[in-house]
């Protein structure tokens, strides 16, 4: 069983660094606009609609979509985007929700409660609404800055993408760690340190931050591909990665508006689909590694 | 010796509800070491944790104050109060199994406890000569060792050397021999002697009426939260001037008697009923207009101003 688990911890490591090698270090190339006449290999935008829906062949080895862009250009931009989009938003979302959760358990009395109120009021906050709103007031800010469109808007609109996702993604983590540091605070070793005279950012640092890495770190884990998700949604609705622009949320978006029942063009839809999912696999093998490994009791036996 | 600590009429409650302690207060010189006995609920916890500052925030304080070397701590925040933890007063807690952090080394836990004395340097050899002195074999196994792995009386043993790491004036331990065996727990009463003679004041809460016989200079008798009895050890021992005294000693399990008789049947009416030196009748529970008197010889016993 250990053997086995072991395995696994090295196959997930393994495919993660070879999915971000990949994606991280083409970026420079497969972000480039030039050598769109034809000759060389093509980049994520150049179209070629005399070879829309190909299948893959030793031209265009994941083959081409409706357009005729190279699929496996924008497989590998697409997954630069998405782990940068998943990474950013579980950062955000780590800090944020621990400072949050850790702040209003320390606090307590009506500091905590006002904390926990505002976190259920953005919980009811219907997620479609806020990022409508965004997508709004997005718009007018770049009419007023005149931005039309290049980098600038680019970037304004993965900020948008981030604000978004972090917004959802902190609220729950806020909670865990809230609870966490509550049943912590009953600890009697918690008391028996105060008494020691540890000061208050040591006992933060040493005593509380150890406790709650395993819960959060594997919380953290399962945001990455929630957040990788809920791009390919919020693309669909507008904000965050725009077309040419692709992300492996919106290539399999698009992969699936192509299923029919008379061609069934796979190369379309199956890569993003099994990448997605190999990346959620690997992550949460990873996360539950280290959440293993935080544990002493537990990492006797690993 | 000088007073190190002195409890002054402390009262403590339920935040809007019941009192639990009242009318607490007695002294503990430098170099002596107490006991503070009575059955489970007296209120000898709450006493020790108001001292450190560790009161549950569900209890507060209604009255009273505490007195550490001539300065007054009533008007102190909890913050101010922990400042004084560790060099000032060290607390032994009575779980052994939760009151250590199960993610730090025994070293990493007994060197946070002594960079209050230390300044922050890292001092590896005082905690394998701490721990030799708690009387571990083998120091350095127990220093490099996580908690879990050690049991119960051995990690007894590393909380009694962590009170102690920055040398505190004050030393209240809570029931830290409860759960131990014979061995291991005069391991712990010679360790909290040796502090004694080097000018602290050991305070000691417990149930082992036997063996605090030989080694408490002062015993403090305490029922529903009130003071029965309070001096001299040998003397509140052998010769209880409280019904309550002698009917905690007449229950006490000895190999020669059962001692399994009702705590109830044992204390004497007719004693409740004999006045103290001219005083009043001794306190009981049901009786108003507490006092605590001298009768000499430095002992004191709890009364009843009303008939």
């Amino acid at each position: 069983m250990s053997s086995g688990h072991r395995t696994g911890r090295m196959l997930a490591t393994a495919f993660l660094a070879l999915v971000v090698l990949a994606t991280i270090v083409t970026l420079p190339w497969t972000l480039s606009r030039t050598g769109e006449n034809g000759t060389g290999p093509r980049t994520f935008e150049a179209t070629h609609p005399v070879m829309a829906l190909q299948s893959p062949s030793w031209v265009d080895p994941l083959g081409t979509d409706r357009l005729g862009r190279s699929l496996a250009a924008r497989m590998l931009l697409g997954g630069g985007i998405s782990l940068v989009v998943g990474v950013c938003a579980a950062g955000t979302a780590l800090v944020l929700g621990t400072m949050w959760g850790m702040l209003a358990a320390m606090a307590g009395g009506r500091v905590d409660a006002l904390a926990m109120r505002i976190v259920d009021v953005l919980y009811g906050l219907p997620s479609v609404l806020l990022v409508v709103v965004l997508a709004v007031a997005l718009e007018g800010i770049c009419e007023r800055l005149s931005i039309e469109s290049g980098t600038a808007r680019m970037m304004l609109d993965l900020g948008a993408l981030f604000v978004a996702i972090g917004a959802v993604g902190w609220l729950t983590l806020a909670r865990v760690v809230r609870g966490q540091m509550l049943s912590l605070k009953t600890r009697p070793f918690i008391d028996a340190a105060r008494v020691a005279g540890v000061g208050r950012w040591r006992m933060i640092r040493r005593y509380y931050l150890p406790h709650l890495a395993g819960p959060v770190l594997a919380y953290t884990a399962l945001i990455v591909p929630t957040a990788m998700l809920a791009e390919a949604f919020l693309s669909f609705l507008g904000i965050g990665v725009r077309e040419p622009l692709p992300s492996w949320g919106s290539l399999a978006a698009s992969g699936l508006s192509e299923l029919n029942p008379v061609r069934f063009r796979w190369w379309l839809l199956v890569p993003p689909c099994v990448l997605i999912a190999c990346t959620l696999v690997s992550l949460t093998v990873l996360g539950e590694a280290l959440r293993v490994r935080l544990d002493p009791r537990q990492a006797d036996a690993a | 010796m000088s007073v190190q600590l002195r409890v002054d009429d402390l009262a403590l409650g339920v935040r809007g509800g019941d009192t639990l302690v009242q009318h607490v207060s007695f002294e503990l010189h430098g170099g002596t070491r107490t006991a503070l006995v009575g059955e489970s609920g007296s209120g000898k916890s709450l006493t020790v944790l108001s001292i450190a500052g560790l009161l549950p925030s569900a209890i507060e304080q209604r009255s009273g104050d505490i007195w550490l070397r001539g300065t007054s701590l009533a008007s102190w925040s909890s913050a101010r109060r922990r400042s004084l933890c560790g060099t000032s007063i060290g607390v032994v807690f009575q779980e052994p199994m939760t009151a250590l952090n199960p993610v730090m080394t025994i070293e990493a836990q007994m060197l946070e406890a002594r960079r209050r004395f230390t300044g922050g340097a890292a001092d590896s050899a005082w905690v394998s000569d701490a721990l030799g002195a708690m009387g571990f074999d083998d120091p350095r196994r127990v220093q490099q060792a996580w908690p879990h792995l050690l049991s119960g009386g051995m990690r007894q043993r590393v909380l009694v050397a962590m009170a102690l790491a920055a040398n505190p004036d004050v030393i209240l331990a809570d029931e830290p021999t409860t759960a131990l065996d014979a061995l291991t727990r005069s391991l712990v009463l010679q360790r909290l002697t040796t502090e004694a003679s080097r000018g602290a004041s050991v305070l000691l809460v417990t149930h082992d009426l036997a063996s605090i016989e030989t080694w408490a200079d002062q015993v403090i008798v305490m029922r529903a939260g009130h003071v029965c009895e309070c001096g001299p050890a040998a003397a509140v021992l052998n010769d209880p001037l409280h019904p309550y005294t002698a009917g905690l000693l007449a229950c006490t399990p000895t190999l020669a008697g059962t001692g399994l008789v009702d705590l109830r049947t044992t204390v004497d009416a007719d004693a409740l009923a004999r006045p103290v030196d001219g005083h009043g009748c001794p306190w009981w529970p049901d009786k108003g207009g507490y006092e605590l008197i001298e009768v000499g010889n430095d002992r004191q016993v709890g009364v009843s101003r009303e008939p």
